[in-house]
């Protein structure tokens, strides 16, 4: 046995170049092709392949001889199984003479080599100490008998070539350490660098939503901005591919409640996660300090917009003059708009933001003020009438998100400056008839509620009109459960029709009848006197308005 | 095995595979594309059509596949694991749910009035909103909408109709065989794997249509309402179904939290009785019905828009969805 190995030993000379093809090699791919061929070359063999271990399985590392690129890119085999996998796992060769009828095969792998038409194989393992890092394979397209010097001459490659990977794995690992800190140095620079650019392009940046589109694209994500009750503010960005998730979420003190969410379909990396903290850091900064300047012009424009409302312009020109300094155009053809709650609960600062937004969105010409939770917007509007304002804000209450929830009211057109006073009673009365009466229109105007002119009398002079006119009924109303003010309200808007009149307060048309007839005994008044009519209308308007301002507050200055 | 429906990143030329988690619970390996296009590996409804012995050859197929059908898990993107299922049920397999629910419901209702504890106390005096014998009596379900199936990462856009948007916390069984009259012993080898389900609910819509008595379609059938993922975990890989803890996670805070110890009737019992006399389909998906505490309805919390929902079912996963309230 050991002479027959003797005979046919190796040729010296291919084993030298062989060696000194292995020494050549600078890196593992050049390594295992120089073994691959060296088994053709030494062995005769028609095919020959290395696998080495990646992650539990043995990747092809370099071949010599496959006919088919499936073979080639497809071959993968799990430690463990198979042939070539026992073979990484026990550490020893392994011979198969007739490969189509070895029972060892893995499904696909036999797909692969019998396409590939291979029927007998020679495998070794490459061991470094005890240690398997791959298999090295010898094989003919034939039933072929392996002999022993094939086997020790395979062997004795996948000795050499493994030695040989281990010196470069050495090299390797020192050079990779070393690009590993100047990457690691570049990626610091890199980082260092983008800070510096983000933040000065924050600083440049006059509102925070821009800031936001900048956020979104710095980190290819989605960023959303939310109120506590979910409403979206702003969003920027897109979420990728992937299946996005929340990756970060802040909640911002100023404005309070206010949540940042960071939507992305990649978990981010430490870098990327600092980047998202300092980002969140300056999106801070930038609203804190957009929400200053807000605060700054609400403070001056107030209190212009208070003359303005309140009346006390003296020189007109010298009035608009100063609006223009702060960057302020009253609109021609203008309406005074009060929008608020439909609760008539005071709004927070955000949704003030919001709904001011959606109406300079609405409207060419928008001046928006807050006062006291609402927003009095002055409004310039190329229509006929109050009655189109009034349709066009119905519709943007029901369509637009932000005014979603809001009631308004319209005062009346606006030509000279003194008129916005009076616009601005008539619009806040209008809008605290809407809020005390939960089945109106979330939308009216002083024109239709016909309380023009009335809604700028002092609040001591409509008491005092209501009492001398309707007096009698009130009281009667209020000490003895009669429904006068009522019936005479319906009776009235009814043209003095008993039918249609008793239908809408579901009562018996005589009884109408005798209830018109003691009104009438208690006021001293005959309906059916045109003077006298037009007393009581207005009178009842006056009480309308009066009880939608609530006798508590009586008519609250919000000048 | 953990199978799914996944999409592969655009820069391999995108294609929608089949495919399952291999051992290192990170690689996302194609069947479809590591079968070089053999049908049964084309749809995860031919997979289950195959029959159980497929398992055997996708097991064979992970454990040593080649090198370009395996994908980084992070970078695919996972559909509904079983995007069309040819039947979906829903059943009140959990049936302690029952109870609280429909009182919410009425709480719900109630809300509108003058008077909304009052009227709170009508409505549940009528006796319309108890828990009917029948439930605990039989397997009770309804037909879901088979053709509004979403996945793992789906925005759940709810219609503009609904402001009251509810998930509701469930497990939905795989059936994997097609056959009539199956008993409650084979039933158990019927089952192919489990998945969790997100019965999203609109509660307005659902509240007014079942006045009719006639189920609560219109508030469970909007585009993408039944939510299943983020894969389906096989039979023998699970275990025991009915020893899982289930919780939900609404913006990363817990809402709800059960087991699914607490089922009433099993999904083999519910197998038995949906195929007596009639023919049950490989491929179908069958709803347990919500755990106690699974919806917020129960717990008297509500979603908005934007808001994040992790539900999760230990040994299955996590399925995470955004719901988009549009008002």
């Amino acid at each position: 046995m050991t002479e027959l190995a003797t005979e046919r030993t190796v040729d010296p000379h291919l084993k030298v170049r062989y060696l000194q093809r292995l020494l050549a090699a600078n890196d593992v791919t050049q390594a295992l092709q120089v073994a691959v061929d060296q088994i053709v070359d030494v062995l005769g063999s028609d095919v020959s392949w290395t696998g080495l271990i990646d992650d539990g399985y043995l990747v092809m590392g370099a071949h010599r001889g496959l006919v088919s690129t499936e073979m080639a890119s497809a071959w993968r085999l799990k430690v463990g199984e198979g042939i070539g996998g026992r073979v990484a796992a026990e550490g020893r060769p392994h011979v198969s003479r007739d490969y189509l009828h070895d029972r060892r095969r893995v499904p696909l792998m036999k797909r692969l080599i019998d396409n590939e038409g291979i029927l007998a194989t020679l495998t070794v393992p490459l061991l470094i100490a005890d240690t398997t890092i791959g298999v090295l394979y010898a094989a003919q397209r034939n039933v072929y008998d392996w002999k022993e010097w094939e086997e020790h001459a395979a062997t004795d490659i996948a000795h050499d070539l493994a030695v040989r990977l281990r010196q470069l794995d050495v090299e390797g690992r020192t050079a990779a350490h070393a690009a590993r800190a100047e990457d690691e140095r570049d990626r610091m620079r890199r980082f260092a660098a983008d800070c510096v650019r983000l933040a000065t392009s924050f600083s440049q940046q006059s509102d925070a939503g821009a800031a936001l589109d900048l956020l979104a694209l710095e980190l290819g994500a989605r960023v959303e901005l939310r109120l506590p009750d979910g409403t979206l503010v702003r969003a920027a960005g897109e979420y990728g591919e992937g299946n996005p998730f929340t990756a970060w979420r802040a909640t911002l003190t100023e404005p309070e409640g206010v949540v940042l969410s960071v939507i992305a379909t990649r978990r981010p990396d430490e870098a990327s996660q600092t980047m998202i903290e300092l980002a969140t850091a300056l999106f801070r900064l930038q609203l804190a300090r957009s929400t200053e300047r807000e605060r700054t012009l609400q403070r001056v424009g107030g209190e212009l917009f208070d003359q303005l409302f309140s009346g006390r312009v003296a020189d007109a020109a010298e009035f608009r003059q100063r609006l223009a300094l702060m960057g302020v155009v009253l609109p021609p053809e203008a309406y005074v708009v009060v929008v608020g709650d439909r609760t008539g609960a005071p709004l927070a600062d955000v949704r003030l933001a919001q709904v001011s937004g959606a109406l300079q969105q609405a409207f060419e010409a928008c001046v928006p003020s807050h006062r006291h939770g609402r927003v009095v917007a002055v409004v310039g509007h190329r229509s006929r009438s109050a009655t189109d304002l009034r349709r066009t804000l119905t519709d943007l209450v029901t369509r637009v998100p932000a005014l979603r929830g809001a009631a308004a009211g319209v005062g009346r057109q606006c030509a000279e400056v003194a008129d916005f006073s009076m616009s601005f009673d008539e619009a806040r009365a209008a809008f605290e008839i809407v809020t005390s009466n939960p089945a109106a229109d979330p939308v009216t105007s002083a024109f239709e509620l016909g309380i023009l002119g009335v809604a700028s009398l002092p609040p001591s002079h409509l008491r005092t009109t209501v009492r001398d006119l309707l007096g009698p009924i009130i009281s009667s109303d209020e000490t003895r459960g009669t429904d006068y003010v009522l019936t005479l309200r319906a009776y009235l808007q009814n043209d003095r029709h008993l039918g249609p009149t008793s239908a809408e307060l579901h009562v018996h048309y005589n009884t109408v009848r005798n209830r018109i007839a003691r009104i009438e005994d208690l006021l001293g008044v005959d309906t059916r006197n045109v003077d006298d009519r037009f007393r009581l209308h207005t009178a009842l308007r006056m009480h309308e308005l009066l009880s939608a301002t609530g006798p508590a507050q009586g008519h609250p200055d919000p000048r | 095995m953990k199978l799914f429906t996944f999409k592969a990143p655009s820069s391999s030329g995108n294609g929608v595979h089949v495919g399952a988690l291999d051992a290192t619970g990170s690689t996302a390996v194609s069947f479809t594309r590591a079968s070089r296009g053999d049908a049964r590996f084309a749809s995860m409804l031919a997979l289950v059509r195959a029959g159980s012995a497929i398992l055997d050859e996708a097991q064979s197929i992970l454990d040593s596949h080649p090198a370009d059908a395996a994908y980084d898990l992070a970078e695919v993107t996972l559909l509904a694991p079983l995007p069309d299922p040819p039947r979906f049920r829903d059943c009140s397999l959990f049936i302690e749910h029952l109870a609280p629910a429909f009182l919410g419901m009425a709480r719900t209702l109630a809300a509108a009035a003058e008077d909304p504890d009052a009227e709170y106390e009508r409505l549940v005096a009528t006796g319309d909103f108890g828990r009917p014998a029948v439930f605990a009596e039989r397997v009770i379900y309804y037909n879901a909408d088979h053709l509004s199936v979403s996945g793992p990462g789906d925005e759940i856009v709810a219609p503009p109709d609904t402001h009251h948007v509810d998930y509701e916390l469930e497990i939905a069984a795989v059936v994997g065989t097609t056959g009539r009259n199956l008993t409650a012993a084979d039933a158990g080898a019927a089952i192919f794997g489990y998945t969790i389900f997100n019965d999203w609910s609109c509660r307005d819509l659902q509240t007014e249509v079942m006045a009719s008595r006639l189920g609560p379609a219109r508030g469970k059938d909007f585009d993408g309402a039944n939510t299943v993922g983020p894969w389906i975990v096989t039979a023998d890989e699970l275990g025991d179904p009915y020893q899982l803890k289930m919780s939900a996670r609404v913006n990363g805070e817990t809402w709800s939290d059960g087991s699914s110890a607490s089922i009433e009737h099993t999904f083999e019992d519910a197998v038995a009785y949906l195929s007596r006399g009639r023919t049950i389909h490989a491929g179908e998906l069958l709803g347990s019905g919500t755990v106690l505490s699974g919806s917020p309805i129960e717990i008297g919390k509500r979603l908005k828009d934007g808001d994040e929902v992790e539900l999760e079912v230990e040994g299955i996963g996590v399925l995470r969805n955004r719901l988009r309230l549009s008002r």
